[in-house]
């Protein structure tokens, strides 16, 4: 086979890539052996929610940036609301700030478990779809079912309605749910966390390549497992407030891709669980350190196959936090604070299911949005996506055949959980007119 | 016995229908044992949302070969969803996945579903964002006449059992 391989030359074209959230394409070119040309394309058209949202009233921005994705809609509202209300200098109630953290939880839960049991698990049984893996392992896509359903559920709960939620405002939330609502929630959340955990220990056990690469973590840190807030480091030293980003952040256009790139001081980087976990392994509660421990413990890890096992984790501590959340929940007097516009520009972030989710706006003193810029962590992991695949498809060999070359690359890209629909919201537009 | 009556629809022309029905059954008023949903790309909630209830109506804007705005009542449309899958290739992007896909995986796990009755509307266009034809909303007040009607023999049914 090594002397057929100098003479092969190889083009793969993965029109449309099966199993992510978008519209998304892997171009290879293989010459001599030599890995040529590689281009991961996102050619989803733009979506332009940044232009859309200048001119609009600061009280639409929730509603608005949520139609952004439906999967992570709640990270947007979160990312939002924190940079408005920043602005503002809202003080919010400590019910606020716990049903925020909820709020995401759900999101968190049911995001992981659509990408595990829909996503990426039909990969490692040697199936194209969750239909074959339903037919292999019936019990864990029953169970992963299962444990969505409690995200969507959390979700209602505070948003109204699993997808597009609508129950979040500047200054808090619509409407307060009922005593009995959270106790039937409440019930729930804690069937599912035994599931989880199960689900966890048989994710850890599935087998996975050992393919160490060297890449930077990005996340939010806080002493509590960062969801809706925290200082963003990486694993080299960065440290920063969310006013900060742009410091050492900058995103800029590809030819071959709709969305933009971003670069942490002209590198490439990771964002989302495997970063996450990474940079907050030992803010975990107890009961998932025994876990960890019991299941040798990987993390941190520079290995991208981790993912998985780093998400099926997160649902374990979403699950366990919304339990803790629920447990002592009360009607508050009012389910929001009053705000009080004022003029200037404020940036916000949180820690979305794919990783950091960062806004900026600029507000005028009637409260309408001016301008706004919106990075989201499909767009961060872009330039690291690419470098994973020339790497990794090297590690796997080249001399395979184009059809495991393609499922090869297509799992590498599935450990990252490209959304790619959130990260096509931007196209930059120039015009010249003649008189 | 519970019946839910589940609108599957997006906002692009007469994919509305679905959502228009169930609006205008929200706005008569229905029993207390009817319940209305409304959903989007259906996916994995959709199985819930269907094991929450004895009897279904699925209504769902569809291509047949029809006249804009006619309807046909499938009483076994878990058969006829099944069998819209057989030979297709699917994907299952969680962008793709819609009804039929969405009963084939029941199906394949072996959940227990209940009757299903498609109430299926013909289209006239589909068109990105593009509000729904006239045609089919002259047609509203016919497709409620016929959706209480379908209503009304489930109840029946229902009733009959007890």
């Amino acid at each position: 086979m090594g002397g057929k391989m100098t003479e092969r030359r190889v083009t793969i074209d993965v029109p449309s890539l099966a199993r992510v959230e978008g519209e998304g394409a892997l171009h290879l070119k293989i010459e001599q052996g030599t890995l040529q040309h590689l281009q991961f394309k996102i050619y989803e058209p733009p979506r332009f929610f940044e232009k859309f949202l200048e001119g609009r009233h600061y009280s639409e921005v929730p509603d608005i940036v949520a139609r952004i994705c439906g999967i992570c809609p709640v990270a947007y509202q979160v990312s939002a609301v924190n940079a408005l209300e920043s602005l503002f200098e809202v003080e919010l109630t400590p019910w606020i700030k716990q049903m925020r953290r909820l709020l995401y939880c759900g999101e968190w839960i049911q995001s992981h478990s659509l990408h595990i049991h829909l996503l990426a698990l039909p990969d490692y049984f040697h199936e194209t779809t969750v239909l074959g893996l339903a037919a292999k392992q019936p019990d864990a896509v029953k169970r992963g079912f299962f444990i969505q359903e409690a995200g969507n559920r959390l979700i209602k709960f505070l948003g109204g309605r699993s997808v597009h939620p609508i129950g979040l405002q500047v200054g808090g939330f619509h409407k307060a749910p009922s005593l009995a609502e959270a106790a039937e929630l409440h019930r729930y959340i804690e069937s599912a966390l035994p599931e989880a955990i199960a689900m966890a220990e048989w994710v850890a056990r599935l087998d996975m390549p050992d393919e160490q690469q060297s890449f930077t973590s990005v996340a939010l840190t806080s002493p509590h497992y960062p969801l809706e807030t925290g200082r963003l480091k990486s694993d080299r030293g960065l440290d920063i407030g969310v006013d900060d980003y742009e410091t050492y952040f900058t995103e800029s256009q590809c030819p071959h891709s709709t969305a933009l790139w971003s670069l942490l001081k002209g590198e490439n980087y990771l964002v989302g669980p495997l970063a996450r976990l990474n940079l907050n392994v030992n803010g975990l509660p107890p009961f998932l350190d025994r876990l960890l421990a019991k299941l040798g413990n990987p993390f941190p890890s520079q290995n991208m196959f981790h993912s998985m096992l780093a998400r099926a984790v997160e649902i374990c501590f979403a699950l366990h936090e919304a339990s803790e959340l629920l447990r002592n929940y009360k009607v508050p007097d009012t389910p929001s604070v009053p705000v009080r516009v004022k003029a200037g520009e404020c940036c916000g972030w949180s820690e979305a299911p794919r990783g950091l989710l960062w806004h900026r706006y600029q507000v005028d003193a009637e409260g309408i949005i001016r301008a706004a810029k919106i990075v989201p962590p499909t767009s961060q992991n872009q330039a690291r996506i690419e470098q994973d695949l020339a790497q990794s498809l090297q590690a796997f060999g080249l001399e395979h055949s184009d059809e495991a070359l393609r499922l090869h690359s297509e799992k590498v890209i599935r450990n990252y959980d490209p959304c790619i629909s959130c990260a096509t919201h931007f196209l930059r537009f120039s015009a010249e007119r003649s008189p | 016995m519970t019946i839910g009556v589940i609108g599957v629809g997006s906002a692009h022309g007469d994919d509305q229908i679905a959502w228009y029905l169930i609006d205008q059954l929200a706005a008569r008023g229905v029993a207390d044992n009817i319940h209305l949903e409304k959903v989007l790309a259906p996916a994995v909630s959709l199985i819930h949302s269907l094991q929450c209830y004895e009897r279904v109506i699925l209504i769902d804007a569809a291509d047949m070969g029809l006249g804009a705005g006619e309807c046909t009542v499938i009483c076994d449309g878990a058969n006829v969803l099944s069998s819209q899958l057989q030979g297709a290739e699917c994907h299952f992007s969680s962008h793709h996945m819609g009804v039929a896909e969405m009963w084939q995986l029941a199906q394949q796990l072996e959940l227990s579903m209940p009757q299903i009755n498609l109430f299926a509307v013909q289209i006239e266009h589909t068109e990105t964002l593009s509000p729904i034809s006239h045609t089919l909303r002259d047609r509203l007040p016919q497709l409620g006449v016929e959706l209480d009607a379908l209503l009304g023999s489930l109840q029946a049914g229902l009733a009959h059992q007890r």
